[in-house]
């Protein structure tokens, strides 16, 4: 039930309250009286007429007399109890059954009411209930709407994290994988799900390094960042290179609670600074163009990346996506040239590609 | 007698939220309500329904604290502590002052609201 009430008193009116009293006389008293601090009042007329109201209309306070035939008050309250620890449990009774209080409070009765009620005494323990009721349901929002604004923080962070241009892998504190993201699947040919259960040791062995996987074990285990060039193999069967870092994310204790793993395809580079290199110490002309090829491809990478990340800003309004979309396509062709003026620089012959002719 | 309060119709008021035209519609109810439980009340005398004699005493001293009537709770209090109690014979004893104060009671109170 939403709390918008502003007093104890407004938020008794939205109140259902169950009524239990076997006296004819005594419950057309009470539950009249009652009715005018409540919003709605259930009568029952024993017990066991009581614990199947309670169960059908889920009152949020029950009032309850203690002698009654079937079954007696604190009986039902005992039932309650058993069902539900929040509700609150009034009993009310004559003076001369104050003996029964320790009976009440063992089987969990919140308060106790002497009949017969005074309008003061009557209305003063409704309205504390209701205190009590809005400062659970107060307290219960305030908990759901954190609950939301993590959830939602974490639906960003799903999808900053899946949608990253980097390949992204995570680990458990036991080096099993438990995510890996899109750009993961796009760079290796797995599925979302071919490795997570899997582990970290798994994942690097692709190329069939053993030696390279203990030395991660090794590093990792010690609490370190393991980095390193992998020569890796696609599940096509594929080879490539891949720049690879294994970092430990650790808790507010310091311990290890799990692993970020990023891996960067960098065939490209290890193409420019091993196979151009040799040619540029013999061509300024190659030096140059491998020079701006690399720097260029450094600034498109951050282009993309902070492109992609912008496009999933919300707050982004729809003629700034159409520009950031314009930005993106622009980058990928941008991209696209590098790679021809990489073909073009490799060319013993100096041949122009389609692109740059 | 005299020195004992039959109905009190300002406390009585009062606990009904001021409401006159609700406290007499439950006076009314209450009235006929008494008579009728006290010769409930003797025939299980009469039949000797221990079991019944101290519900009903009960109730009866519920419905008199519901009008206010403190002297007719006070002998209903008696009937039902000494048949809680498995004295029967005292209960018995205060039937006839239950009667004479039920019939006082009903007529203060037409005289109080009339």
């Amino acid at each position: 039930m939403a709390s918008d009430c502003t007093t104890d008193t407004e938020f008794l009116k939205k109140l259902t309250v169950l009524y239990v009293e076997d006296d004819d006389s005594a419950r057309a008293v009470g539950s009249t009286l009652v009715s005018r601090y409540c919003g709605e009042v259930l009568t029952a007329r024993n017990g066991s007429e009581g614990l199947n109201k309670y169960r059908t209309h889920q009152p949020h306070i029950v009032i309850t007399d203690v002698d009654m035939p079937i079954m007696d008050g604190l009986a039902m309250a005992e039932e309650i109890r058993k069902e539900d620890r929040t509700v609150p449990i009034i009993v009310a009774s004559a003076y001369e059954q104050l003996h029964l209080l320790k009976r009440a409070i063992e089987v969990g009765v919140d308060t106790y009411l002497a009949k017969p009620f005074t309008r003061t005494s009557l209305s003063d323990t409704l309205v504390e209930c209701a205190r009590r009721l809005r400062g659970e349901s107060e307290r219960r929002h305030g908990e759901k709407r954190l609950l939301d604004t993590i959830c939602e923080a974490f639906r960003k962070l799903f999808c900053i994290v899946e949608l990253c241009p980097s390949a992204l892998v995570i680990a458990n504190s036991n080096g099993i994988i438990e995510f890996t993201n899109r750009s993961f699947c796009t760079l290796t040919g797995y599925g979302a799900d071919e490795f997570v259960g899997k582990s970290i040791a798994e994942l690097n062995s692709r190329a069939g390094l053993p030696a390279l996987c203990h030395d991660i074990s090794a590093t990792i285990a010690a609490g370190g960042i393991w980095q390193g060039e992998i020569y890796s193999r696609r599940k096509d069967g594929a080879s490539y290179w891949e720049y690879t870092v294994i970092s430990p994310l650790c808790d507010e204790s310091g311990r290890v609670a799990s692993y970020m793993i990023t891996l960067e395809d960098i065939t490209v580079k290890k193409q420019l600074t091993g196979i151009l290199l040799p040619t540029a110490v013999e061509d300024p002309t190659g030096r140059l163009a491998g020079g701006l090829v690399h720097k260029l491809d450094n600034v498109l990478s951050v282009i993309n990346g902070y492109g992609a990340l912008l496009k999933l800003a919300p707050e982004l309004a729809e003629e700034s996506q159409e520009y950031v979309k314009m930005i993106l396509t622009a980058s990928a062709q941008a991209s696209t040239l590098t790679h021809d003026l990489l073909l073009y620089c490799k060319s013993a012959r100096g041949q122009l590609p389609g692109l740059l002719k | 007698m005299t020195e004992r309060v039959l109905f009190n119709k300002d406390e009585m008021l009062e606990n009904m939220d001021n409401d006159t035209e609700f406290m007499e519609s439950i006076l009314e109810d209450s009235m006929v309500a008494l008579v009728s439980y006290l010769d409930n009340l003797q025939a299980l005398f009469a039949r000797d329904d221990r079991g019944g004699i101290h519900i009903l005493a009960h109730t009866m001293k519920g419905v008199a604290a519901n009008i206010s009537a403190p002297a007719l709770r006070d002998v209903c209090l008696k009937i039902e502590d000494a048949s809680h109690g498995g004295d029967f014979e005292t209960a018995r004893e205060q039937l006839p002052e239950l009667a004479e104060v039920i019939t006082l009671t009903v007529a203060a109170i037409k005289n109080s609201v009339r």
